[in-house]
């Protein structure tokens, strides 16, 4: 709301109150200042009103709230005197049977067929008006408070509108057939052309204003263009109306149509404010312009809103704000806000209708504290039991998770969860689409982390950073049909490219990142988790955007858990990366599921939206439970083994494993070689074993059994030629 | 009978000067040799001790272990010496341009809003709230109806929402993370929430689709509006500083009665006014309020017996404050000159 200070200043007296004072304190009673604008030689104030203070939207209720904070009177626009504003702020006594009497009626029509939708209606008739200029002062009022001048009569509208709160709509009285108006429901199919020459199709749920044979004006939105005023209009049917506000609101949205006049009206106006209106129109048209007035205004009020009356327990104020104001400060402030407050205990509130906002003793009560002020209000700690401070076990995991990765030396990265429907058609699946994307770019929920991070890696690699260690956690979607939630489901993502380590004489070939820096990271991940006995196998279903023979799955039982490998140089071409990329994609809800014990994920599981958690869900992140150092000395064999190049490592791995027995405490693999003298279709892999009892030193016989039995277990089970 | 022996000082002299002219470890052993070897000539005179008159032999014998001692201690002096040269020589040939550049390894950081998110939370935590999270795809009725916000109510312009079809919808507010937790749990609860949020705002440098939030209440007897301030000042403090003042003013949420908006004095200017708090000196960071009685009895909870505070607040806003980033969009690029910077 646009406030240029010399009209505020026609309401209350503003002399001696500086800009900056005035600044400093309104937000204190809940009207935010924007800005501060100088226009001409005046100074215009910017408020932010909340959508529950449409009588804010008015130089009117913008002056009562500046009153009450200056402890001043409210008083009269104009030169009218304290009389005008009576007649302003009491209203004229309303009654269908006023307009029979009097001239306008004789003139014009009104019928509401829809009184839930309209409650009141009131009309007025004005001739001998000349279309024309308004002058400069108001125009200069309407361009300072934010509205484009059009001509004299809609100005008056406007002005009114932007003055009192309640907006007008003006016809050219001649143009509206047989002089009646109907407020009704739009008929299904009806079309209206408004004022903005766009062609509007209406429904059975918006009102219009018609006339004998049309909608002409869009109820509380927009005019008509059949019935606008123009230059040849002589006589002006007005019309100050109050309507239901959700069906206001509901209609603009539908139409997507914003006004002045619809901001006011789904927000609520005031019930009492149209004939107010309509006087102040009438003393505009007739002073600025000799227009005549006919005597009297139809005013058709089916449905009497009547004030509002509210208990309020000050004991109840003081046990929900925690502080005690005094009964008497109470009930001053109500009576400055325009409310009248009675009773010996609980008090009877009565409230004005311009502040439809207040319905519950709540309403009240932030009323009271509004203007006693917040910052009144003590500082207070919570009384009552305490509440243990826990954290859901799944955020811990997320914890631990993302500091393992970035003690590997990854970046978190967020990307948005948004994304092409192509791009997450492609990472797998059925994307979940939205139904009003503001980009083609935004329009699905994204299935995979990866194409994400691919993105990352490429828009750094274009900045010139070609070495980027970076993973996502985060949520992936999948649709259940197009009405259905869709699967939700904690990821985590990797990617790793270029050189994970810097420097000068520091040989590429030794830090460019690969697949075995990907897989070590995953070890680290699983094993913060407490996870161990994860098999890797190369993948069930290879997917093409994998490199077909670097590309492996890690899974627990019977759980694929987490998928890594080397984006094939197709898609790092095309999204021009400089290095080769390595990626892996974690199932973390699995994960979590299985490291909780629970380990109940069946294939293809909802993967439920994750709910609060109860205090006693079980941990994720295990503590880590000391084992004891070892007493005794270990024993180290080396052990090299000739092997079919095609047999996996983890194979090999395991043989030893097995026929080694318990007292292998480790067994790591220190070099692969192939070439001569190793056959052809052949790798040599070479181990070493760590041989160790808890309880004893061993002896050389025992070792020596130990590794003949491997020996003769590779020979056998592994078809491995042995080298000494 | 003297002759034999010849004059055990000179020789003692003469060991001590080779010993020290030595230049190598291989001279020096061949200064012992000549002295202390099989031939030397301190051995062969131990070894003609036995013709000596036997009433000479004990002071004789006690001068040749002499001469014996002394020779060797020589010897040991010299050798520690060449060693002592000789790694020094090797330290010296050692040194490095110890100017030269580190070479880096990879160090990882998670990112500034994850860390803002959980810092928050610690905060709260301490305060006995449980940390607690949402699904990202929430019910237009959970988010919108059970928040006293109604359909075509002007209170959701602000909060233009992504629809998916079936009335599911991308949450705009973790606030509706605080139905679900008052669904299951019965007072008193103390929780926040953190994570993803999204409206449909054209992208700028304030305004992404995608952006994050964090929301928490409390729900007791007795709970009261200076609980949310004694609460929220605390917070304030401990996360931007114990020198912050802080400002409440009131505003308006459907979802809360009283409702109202805190400041901070602004961490800029302290409070002074400059660009980026608008020259008021004052930043908005949170809205906050009592609990609507309407939210709670949606919730099964007879607002006349519990009262509930509750709270929320971007966090981009406060990482930006806290960083000095300027545009929104960083937080999302994810170039990693920016993430490693903050
Ligand atoms: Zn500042």
């Amino acid at each position: 709301m646009r406030v240029p200070l010399e009209w505020l200043r026609e309401f209350v007296d503003l002399a001696d109150v500086p800009v900056d004072a005035l600044v400093d304190r309104l937000p204190g009673v809940g009207l935010g200042v924007e800005a501060v604008e100088r226009v001409g030689d005046d100074t215009v104030l910017e408020l932010e009103v909340t959508p529950n203070r449409p009588d804010c939207l008015s130089i009117l209720g913008v002056a009562r709230e500046v009153a009450l904070l200056l402890g001043r009177p409210l008083r009269a626009p104009g030169d009218a005197g304290a009389r005008g504003l009576r007649r302003l702020t009491r209203g004229v006594e309303h009654s269908a049977a006023a307009g029979a009497r009097l001239g306008a009626a004789q003139r014009v029509a009104v019928r509401i067929e829809d009184p839930g939708g309209c409650p009141r209606f009131v009309a007025s008739v004005i001739e001998g008006i000349w279309i024309g200029a308004s002058p400069s002062w108001m125009q200069r009022r309407l361009e300072a408070a934010g509205v484009r001048p059009i001509n004299n009569v809609v100005d008056v509208t406007n002005y009114v509108m932007l003055e009192l709160g309640q907006p007008m709509h003006a016809f050219d009285y001649e143009r509206v057939s047989d002089h009646a108006l109907t407020v009704r429901r739009a008929r299904p199919g009806e079309a209206l052309e408004t004022l903005d020459g766009a062609v509007r199709a209406l429904d059975e749920t918006m009102l219009v204003v018609a006339d004998e044979e049309r909608a002409i004006s869009l109820a509380g939105i927009l005019g008509g263009r059949s019935t606008e005023i123009t230059p040849d209009t002589t006589t002006v049917l007005l019309d100050a109306a109050h309507w239901d506000p959700p069906t206001i609101g509901r209609t603009a949205r539908r139409l997507g149509i914003r006004t002045e006049a619809s901001a006011r009206f789904e927000r609520g106006t005031d019930p009492e404010a149209p004939p107010q209106a309509q006087a102040r129109a009438a003393e505009l048209l007739t002073t600025l312009y000799g227009a005549r007035v006919l005597r009297g205004m139809v005013d058709v009020y089916p449905r009497r809103i009547a004030p509002r009356v509210i208990r309020l327990r000050p004991e109840r104020a003081a046990s929900v704000l925690g502080i005690e104001i005094p009964r008497d400060e109470i009930v001053r402030i109500l009576r400055a806000l325009g409310c009248t407050a009675e009773g010996a205990r609980a008090l009877t509130v009565r409230v004005p209708t311009h502040r439809p906002d207040l319905t519950l003793e709540e309403d009240l009560i932030e009323e009271i504290a509004r203007i006693y002020g917040y910052d009144r209000v003590p500082l207070t700690l919570p009384r009552g039991d305490t509440t243990p401070g826990i954290t859901s076990p799944s955020l811990v995991a997320d914890r631990e998770v993302r500091e393992t990765l970035a003690r590997c030396g990854l970046v978190e990265a967020l990307t948005l969860t948004l994304t092409r429907p192509e791009t997450a058609a492609e990472a797998g699946g059925r994307p979940a689409l939205l139904r009003n994307p503001l980009t083609r770019d935004h329009a699905a929920l994204r299935t995979s982390l990866l194409p994400g991070l691919i993105e990352v890696l490429a828009t750094n690699a274009a900045r010139r950073i070609g070495n980027v260690q970076i993973f996502e956690l985060g949520r992936i979607f999948q649709s259940r049909g197009p009405e259905d939630r869709p699967e939700e489901r904690r990821s985590l993502g990797i990617a790793v490219m270029g050189r994970w380590r810097a420097g000068w004489n520091v040989p590429e070939e030794q830090v460019l990142a690969d697949l075995f820096h990907v897989r070590w990271i995953l070890d680290a991940l699983l094993g913060s988790l407490g996870m161990e006995g994860q098999r890797v196998a190369p993948p069930a279903t290879p997917q093409p955007w994998w490199h077909p023979g670097r590309a492996a799955e890690v899974s627990i039982g019977e759980h694929v858990v987490a998928r890594f490998g080397e984006l094939h140089p197709d898609y790092a071409q095309r999204h021009r990366l400089p290095h080769r990329a390595y990626l892996a994609d974690v199932d973390l809800e699995a994960l979590y599921r299985i490291s909780a014990g629970r380990g109940r994920v069946a294939p293809g599981s909802p993967g439920a939206a994750p709910e609060a958690p109860a205090a006693a869900a079980p941990p994720i992140v295990p503590a880590g439970t000391y084992a004891g150092l070892p007493h005794f000395p270990d024993v180290e064999r080396d052990l090299a083994a000739v092997v079919p190049a095609d047999l996996p490592a983890a194979r090999v791995e395991e043989i030893i494993r097995a026929s080694a027995g318990p007292l292998l405490e480790a067994v790591e693999l220190f070099d692969v070689y192939t070439g001569p003298p190793v056959p052809p279709g052949h790798r040599n892999l070479a181990y070493r074993l760590r041989l160790r009892a808890p309880d004893r030193t061993l002896v050389a016989g025992e070792v020596e059994e130990i590794v003949e039995n491997v020996r003769n277990a590779l020979r056998t089970r592994a078809g491995a030629q042995l080298r000494v | 009978m003297r002759e034999d022996f010849g004059d055990l000082h000179e020789i003692e002299q003469q060991a001590e000067r080779e010993a020290a002219a030595a230049q190598t470890p291989e001279a020096l052993e061949e200064v012992r040799v000549r002295y202390l070897g099989r031939q030397g000539l301190v051995t062969q005179a131990f070894r003609r001790l036995g013709t000596a008159a036997p009433e000479e032999r004990p002071r004789l014998g006690q001068a040749l272990n002499a001469l014996r001692a002394a020779v060797s201690s020589a010897l040991a002096s010299r050798a520690d010496a060449l060693a002592r040269d000789a790694r020094e020589a090797r330290l010296a040939a050692e040194r490095l341009d110890v100017t030269l550049p580190g070479r880096p390894l990879a160090v990882g950081r998670r990112h500034v809003l994850t860390r803002t998110m959980e810092e928050i939370g610690e905060i709260f935590r301490g305060l006995g709230f449980q940390i607690v999270e949402g699904p990202e795809v929430e019910h237009d009725h959970d988010n919108f109806e059970r928040l006293n916000i109604p359909p075509y109510h002007p209170a959701r312009d602000a909060q233009d929402s992504f629809y998916l079809g079936g009335g599911w919808l991308l949450r705009t507010h973790t606030t509706v993370v605080d139905v679900h937790v008052l669904d299951a749990h019965r007072p008193p609860v103390r929780a926040l929430s953190y994570g993803h949020c999204y409206r449909r705002d054209p992208v700028d440098a304030s305004h992404s689709p995608m952006f994050h939030q964090v929301d928490g209440f409390m729900v007791d007897e007795g709970v009261r509006f200076s609980d949310l301030k004694g609460v929220l000042i605390h917070f304030a403090r401990m996360f931007f500083g114990p020198d912050t003042r802080t400002r409440f003013v009131p505003s308006y949420f459907p979802f809360t009665e009283p409702s109202a908006e805190m400041a901070i004095s602004c961490v800029i200017c302290g409070g002074r006014g400059c660009a980026v708090c608008k020259r008021s000196g004052w930043l908005e960071i949170l809205g906050c309020g009592m609990f609507h009685p309407r939210v709670l009895e949606m919730a099964g909870i007879d607002p006349q017996r519990y009262t509930a505070f509750a709270f929320g607040m971007g966090v981009e806003r406060p990482a930006m404050l806290k960083h000095r980033i300027d545009d929104i969009r960083l937080f999302f690029e994810n170039d990693l000159r920016f993430l490693r910077q903050v």
